[in-house]
């Protein structure tokens, strides 16, 4: 008899943990800690007739009640955890667990491995137009500098899992522009390189093991360095900036840990100890505090949380992506395709270009085109008839539609402009050697005396300056010298 | 609504159990129609008073056929069969006949036909089935129809079996659905429980995993294949389809012993089978069954004149048996290439392989079976042909694939698990968790490992968007 009741309670113990859940949903008595990370919510589908028969009610439903089921959050840390702790695997998307748990984001693994690489020749490209646009800056009184922040897939290359390590690795982006920007002259600071150079002897970590970014340990160096750096390059004495002390928190500061978050699981990964550090920056009426604008990514938000922008510029103007405007965004969304970008260039007096390994194949974010028509006179837009292909080629891809809309929100503008925003850096994207033609043309203008006679006729006639005329005529030539298809 | 979903783990299931228990005896069977018919129109409502229109007409035919006898009898049979048959050959073979008609009219220089698709309803290849074997009992008075169109309804629609199977054939459930009294009792709700999940832990934990690369491989073009690949795919779908289908199978019966109900078996550790012969009593055995007793037997079985017709029958079934999986040329070659084997092994080849030994016989008969399983998962048989190429004719440069720890993990312990009854041990260890009643320390252990199965089964289930089941679509 106690066996049979021993047997019963065994049953009643299942059939309650079968009923948790919807006794849960109907009390809502315990919560759990919410996920790290974007997710797609599913509204809560309305049952008719029609979408019951169709089955979308049916299937709509599933999704919802797939998330929002009791103890989800847990549910997913569990599992989580379980392939994080036995088989080195996460279902984040986007992150690679490599050895001893170093987290990394994907396009940095992809950048490392040259799996962007966008080639020599675009690369040179890029690098004419930041010098041409270095130049034109410098005659309005500005100063452009590049910075590369250091990547994780460079950095830690010794923590990647083995079969990244064993895959073929092909030139990168950071390679090839670390050997090509020594043929130039801009003004670059390093820091991938300088990184590597400090990492075995840093006192803590230059980069967090369970971040994307640096730490905020690294990032003191690198402010360091850039303010002697832009100080130097204008002849000014910025505000002195000096880390007084270095010292540990309880808690991992935001975004040391983001790409943990990003795994959620149940246990905190053990991570090496992290500076944080103590600031001392002083200013007075003989320091000079510069306008800045910074065109980046998510690297600049350490210098921002830890408000060194703020006490070492006199504006924070940050252009997140060259799309999403700072500090104005965080009350209202505000996009760069809004402002008069001349004029707000035309604020400043140092523009800096924030990227990282993985941002090389788009350096810049589509600024240094931009800025380059503005400040350079070369116009490298293309014809509406093009534009208009290229908008027809997008609105036809499904996959590219689907982030339409999301961009669209993100930068407060309509669909049909987002659209035509995407169109515009597909056609830069595919007309980056377009300059090296012009460039090409120029030379042969000059060097051809009928030409460049012809030309000198048209720049009377025009009234404009001979320099202008030539560059117009070789920026004609050479769109004209291939049809767009 | 799919088994291996949280919709039915912690909301559907839940409710139907609860209802049945509370409820009193005379109205249980009721509360199971009742649930089965909600099952069936959440996943396909179209289609529900198709299926319980021909329900009710197989339960007039069966009454008839029952209260009939001689020439009438074969009458109501044949019309009942036919348009049963006709019903499942409509929604399945339908698209099948009129695209290789099409085919066939464009190879001759005429024009194709356009015709609207036609949509299967799910489950139908059981429940027609089902229908089917009742109404062949009743004809050949094996057993009586039932009385109640109510238990007639739980024997077609009972949710447990209804889109995956097993296939219960009538003679053995009738009684059951009458009075199950005896099984209805705490040994067969609580063992019920564990074979609930450890068929789900099968689907979920390594059947779903092991898809997920087999998916990956089958979805290659063959020119990007390496014969290391192509190994590694085929092993990865042959241990995905078994997990599957035996986990599904698992969860059915399972379900079915917490209601009392006392399902046949449908899979015996078939990888450890050391001829195809012996491959077909141990994997889906209540198909074999019910395509020895209904078509193998009423064709002759093994009682006809000649060794040809013998041979004849055998293939003939074979093919019907792969059709029956698929409306696609791959799945009749399946059928024949099993069809070819057993003919094979009646003639010479279960001699050759009695005397090889017992490994060597066991990993001949798995290797064929894998291959078989490359015309089953492909999309086409040219495909099929190709990745078979791959496989038997060495070929290294290619995309080479990163297989996750995870991968190996669950590939070795389904390989384990699959081979480990072909041992001693093994077989202890599976007379252990498939028992059917435990002393109390072994219903406490059995709980326990089982709620943690269950765990982190579910935890799968939510984390993961990847929850196909590859018999749904029968």
């Amino acid at each position: 008899m106690k066996q049979e009741k021993i047997k019963y309670y065994l049953f009643y113990i299942i059939l309650i943990i079968f009923w948790i859940p919807f006794l849960h949903d109907k009390t809502g008595l315990i919560t759990f800690k919410p996920l790290s990370g974007v997710q797609e919510v599913s509204p809560k589908p309305e049952f008719n007739y029609k979408n019951w028969i169709s089955g979308d009610f049916q299937t709509a439903y599933n999704k919802y009640q797939e998330e929002n089921i009791f103890s989800r959050n847990w549910l997913i840390r569990l599992m989580n955890q379980i392939r994080y702790s036995l088989f080195n695997e996460t279902n984040a998307s986007k992150i690679v667990v490599g050895k001893n748990g170093y987290l990394y984001e994907q396009q940095y693994l992809d950048s490392y491995l040259g799996s962007d690489f966008i080639g020599e020749e675009q690369m040179k490209t890029k690098l004419e137009l930041t010098q041409s646009l270095q130049t034109e800056l410098k005659k309005a009184g500005k100063d452009f500098i590049i910075i590369v922040a250091p990547g994780k897939g460079v950095f830690y290359p010794e923590y990647l899992p083995d079969y990244l390590k064993n895959s073929k690795k092909q030139t990168s982006n950071y390679e090839c522009f670390s050997k090509l920007v020594r043929n130039y002259n801009i003004h670059i600071i390093d820091f991938q390189k300088y990184f590597n150079e400090q990492k075995n002897s840093s006192k803590y970590p230059l980069m967090p093991k369970c971040g994307v970014h640096w730490s905020y340990y690294g990032m003191s160096l690198a402010v360091d360095s850039i303010v002697k750096y832009m100080e130097a390059l204008r002849g000014i004495d910025m505000p002195d900036y000096k880390v007084v002390n270095y010292y540990s928190k309880p808690e991992i500061q935001s975004p040391d840990y983001d790409l943990g978050d990003l795994v959620n699981v149940m246990c905190k990964i053990p991570q090496p100890e992290l500076g944080y550090p103590n600031y001392e920056i002083t200013y007075n009426q003989n320091k000079v505090k510069p306008f800045v604008l910074t065109i980046g990514d998510s690297f600049y938000w350490n210098l921002y949380y830890d408000s060194l922008p703020q006490r070492l510029f006199s504006n924070v103007q940050f252009w997140y992506y060259n799309s999403s405007v700072y500090p104005e965004t965080f009350n209202s969304p505000l996009n760069v395709k809004q402002l008069d970008v001349k004029a707000e260039i035309n604020k400043q007096d140092f523009v800096i270009v924030l990227t990282t390994e993985a941002g090389l194949s788009n350096l810049g974010y589509g600024f240094i085109e931009d800025a380059s028509q503005l400040f350079t006179g070369i116009n490298i837009s293309v014809s509406e008839d093009i534009v208009k292909i290229y908008i027809n080629k997008i609105k036809s891809d499904p996959d590219w539609m689907k982030g339409i809309s999301k961009k669209a929100k993100e930068n407060n503008i309509s669909e049909d402009e987002q659209v035509r925003v995407d169109a515009e850096w597909l056609i830069k994207q595919e007309k980056g050697d377009l300059m090296e033609r012009i460039k090409w043309y120029i030379n042969e203008i000059k060097s051809d005396p009928e030409w460049l006679e012809a030309i000198k006729k048209k720049a009377n006639e025009k009234n404009i300056p001979l320099e202008d005329m030539i560059r117009q005529d070789a920026q004609w030539s050479a769109e004209n010298e291939n049809p767009p298809q | 609504m799919v088994f291996s979903s949280s919709l039915f783990i912690l909301y559907f299931l839940p409710a139907a159990l609860l209802a049945y228990y509370l409820i009193d005896k005379k109205y249980k069977n009721l509360v199971i129609v009742a649930f089965s018919i909600f099952f069936y129109a959440w996943g396909a409502p179209k289609y529900l008073f198709m299926v319980l229109a021909a329900m009710i007409m197989d339960f007039f035919f069966a009454n008839k056929i029952h209260k009939s006898e001689g020439k009438t009898k074969k009458y109501y049979l044949v019309a009942a069969l036919t348009i049963n048959l006709g019903l499942l050959l409509y929604f399945k073979y339908f698209n099948f006949f009129i695209d290789n008609a099409n085919e066939a009219l464009s190879l001759f220089g005429f024009q194709q036909h356009q015709f609207l698709k036609v949509a299967l309803p799910i489950g139908i290849s059981f429940f027609t089935f089902h229908e089917m074997s009742f109404l062949i009992d009743v004809y050949r008075n094996v057993k009586k129809p039932l009385k109640s169109i109510t238990d007639y309804a739980l024997y077609i629609l009972f949710f447990p079996q209804l889109i995956a199977g097993p296939i219960i054939r009538f003679n053995e459930i009738a009684d059951q659905i009458e009075n199950r009294g005896n099984n209805e009792n705490i040994d067969n709700r609580l063992t019920g429980f564990f074979r609930f999940v450890i068929g789900l832990s099968k689907k979920v934990l390594i059947a779903n995993v092991l898809g997920k690369e087999a998916d990956i491989i089958f979805s290659m073009q063959p020119g990007d294949l390496t014969t290391y690949t192509a190994w590694i795919g085929i092993l990865a779908y042959t241990f995905q389809i078994y997990f599957d289908f035996s986990g599904y199978s698992d969860m059915a019966i399972g379900m079915a012993k917490m209601m009392g109900f006392i399902f046949p078996e449908n899979f015996n550790n078939p990888y450890i089978s050391r001829n195809i012969t012996e491959l077909w009593r141990r994997w889906h055995m209540t198909l074999s069954r019910w395509m020895r007793d209904y078509l193998y037997f009423s064709l002759g079985g093994n009682r006809v004149n000649s060794k040809a017709r013998l041979y004849f029958n055998l293939a003939l079934v074979f093919i019907i048996s792969g059709f029956w999986h698929g409306a696609a040329w791959n799945f009749v070659i399946w059928g024949a290439f099993h069809g070819l084997f057993l003919i094979l092994d009646r003639i010479f080849l279960i001699k050759i392989l009695d005397k090889i030994g017992k490994w060597p016989s066991i990993a001949f008969t798995f290797i064929l079976t894998m291959i078989g399983w490359v015309f089953f998962r492909s999309e086409t048989l040219g495909y099929a042909l190709r990745f078979l190429k791959k496989m038997f004719f060495f070929k290294f440069d290619g995309v080479s694939l990163h297989y996750s720890y995870e991968f190996w993990t669950f590939l070795i312990i389904a390989l384990l698990i699959s081979f480990s009854t072909a041992f001693k041990p093994g077989r202890y260890l599976e007379s252990i968790l498939y028992s059917n009643v435990f002393k109390i320390r072994g219903y406490i252990a059995m709980t326990i490992i089982c709620l943690v199965l269950f765990i982190v089964s579910l935890s799968s289930i939510t984390s993961s968007g990847f929850n196909p089941f590859i018999y749904y679509r029968f």
